[in-house]
């Protein structure tokens, strides 16, 4: 019945014995239908898209009722959200990143503290990360964007921020206009986190995607 | 064979796992991102692992039956997808080699005990990391038994199951994942759905 390799020996590491294998006892009911036949509709979640058959015969209703009730926990499994613990990820990428020796960036004060030995308890500062993670969702949400990356150069003394933004954009626009909405929206949103200083941002396009199928109707 | 034709279709149908919008224009973007991160840039790389860190830590979770194992296991598919990042051919979708990659690490640790490289600083050394999954897992009782009868199906059958019934992967994609026939996938969600419901009927 199956080429499957796994049924020419015993499993290493199977769970019960005989589990999946007394499970597989199908049997045909007084009507003739299939007891898998019915499983299947149940677990494709079509277990209330009754045949006309079905809307009649006594035995396949009850065992269809049958299923649908031993099945629900799966049901609930797969509808469950699951998102990954983010202190989990952030602790790889950060040992990512210091494999690629990208652990440390430049970091800029946030108040004008004066410039003298140590850190002051209490000041707070801003690394470039921010800055760069920040520009990355401001460009993304201009209209036509569809990724974006940056590059944050933070010159500490001056406070001067250079910052490249490199984005890849939906088809069929006018690129001038859309470099234009992007440095701005990207330059006021530096200042708003930076305060005075120059901000100088620079807008590179880097590649142009077929437009969503979904973007016209939206 | 009728039973068949309406599997596929449904499994294709409930292709929730790839999300709403068209797997094209994900695969497309993800391409970009990649070719990003193989030159180097990181922040393209954390943008692509944000992408798919919550896919990567539920299909584990799944797999092992428990958060700890599934957090460790994210971490090591981040990390190997770093350094795996120049052997991506590009021949298969981003995707169906994150798949790969997540399942064949939860594979390994199924079969052999513990083969992971511990990151530093992964928390308390001292913390027991191999209690009973039915302890700390799922609150409610229902999901519980759920996972509890999952963690009773061969490893290979349980991989199908979460590919093609929790992940929405239709018989064709998940075959490619596991370097099976689309057959063997079918057979192997056959006998999952079989021994998941045997197994609450008698817990019930
Ligand atoms: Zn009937």
């Amino acid at each position: 019945m199956s080429d499957d390799p796994l049924l020419a020996g015993p499993t290493p590491g199977a769970g019960p014995a005989g589990l999946e294998d007394a499970a597989v006892g199908e049997r045909r009911l007084p009507c003739g239908t299939e007891s898998v036949d019915l499983l299947a509709q149940v677990c494709d979640g079509d277990s209330g898209r009754r045949t006309a058959h079905q809307q009649q015969c006594p035995y396949c209703r009850a065992l269809l009722v049958d299923y649908a009730e031993l099945w629900s926990p799966f049901a609930d499994l797969a509808a469950e959200p699951v998102r990954a613990p983010l202190s989990i990820v952030d602790r790889a990428l950060a040992y990512v990143r210091e494999v690629a020796g990208d652990s440390r960036r430049p970091v800029l004060p946030l108040h004008d503290s004066t410039p003298t030995a140590g850190e002051v308890a209490g000041s707070a500062d801003l690394t470039a990360r921010v800055i760069m993670r920040c520009v990355r969702l401001v460009a993304q949400e201009v209209d036509g964007v569809r990724l974006a990356l940056s590059h944050v150069e933070v010159a500490a003394p001056t406070r001067n921020v250079t910052v490249d933004v490199t984005v890849a954009v939906d088809y069929g626009q006018d690129l001038y206009a859309l470099a234009a909405r992007v440095r701005a929206r990207v330059a006021d949103t530096v200042r708003s986190l930076i305060g005075p200083g120059a901000v100088t941002v620079s807008v590179h396009i880097d590649d142009v995607f077929p437009a969503r199928p979904d973007a016209a109707t939206a | 064979m009728p039973a068949v034709q309406g599997s596929i279709r449904s499994g294709e149908a409930s292709a929730r796992g790839l999300g709403a919008r068209p797997e094209s224009a994900q695969a497309i973007e993800d391409g970009w991102l990649l070719a990003k991160a193989r030159g180097g840039e990181v922040e393209a790389f954390e943008v692509l692992v944000g992408r798919h860190r919550d896919r990567i830590y539920r299909i584990s979770l799944r797999m092992l039956g428990s958060r700890e194992d599934a957090e460790d296991v994210t971490q090591d598919v981040v990390v190997q997808m770093w350094t795996g990042l120049a052997a991506f051919s590009g021949s298969s979708s981003f995707v169906t080699y994150l798949h790969r990659l997540v399942v064949n690490r939860c594979l390994n640790r199924i079969r052999h005990a513990r083969t992971t490289v511990t990151l530093p600083d992964t928390g308390d050394p001292q913390h027991p990391r191999s209690a009973g999954v039915g302890e700390r897992v799922q609150d409610r009782a229902e999901l519980a038994s759920a996972t509890r009868a999952l963690e009773a199906l061969s490893p290979e059958v349980r991989t199908v199951f979460v590919l093609c019934q929790l992940e929405g992967m239709t018989y064709r994609q998940a075959a490619a994942m596991c370097s099976v026939s689309e057959d063997v996938v079918r057979g192997r969600l056959a006998r999952a759905r079989a021994g998941l419901t045997a197994a609450m009927r008698e817990w019930t």
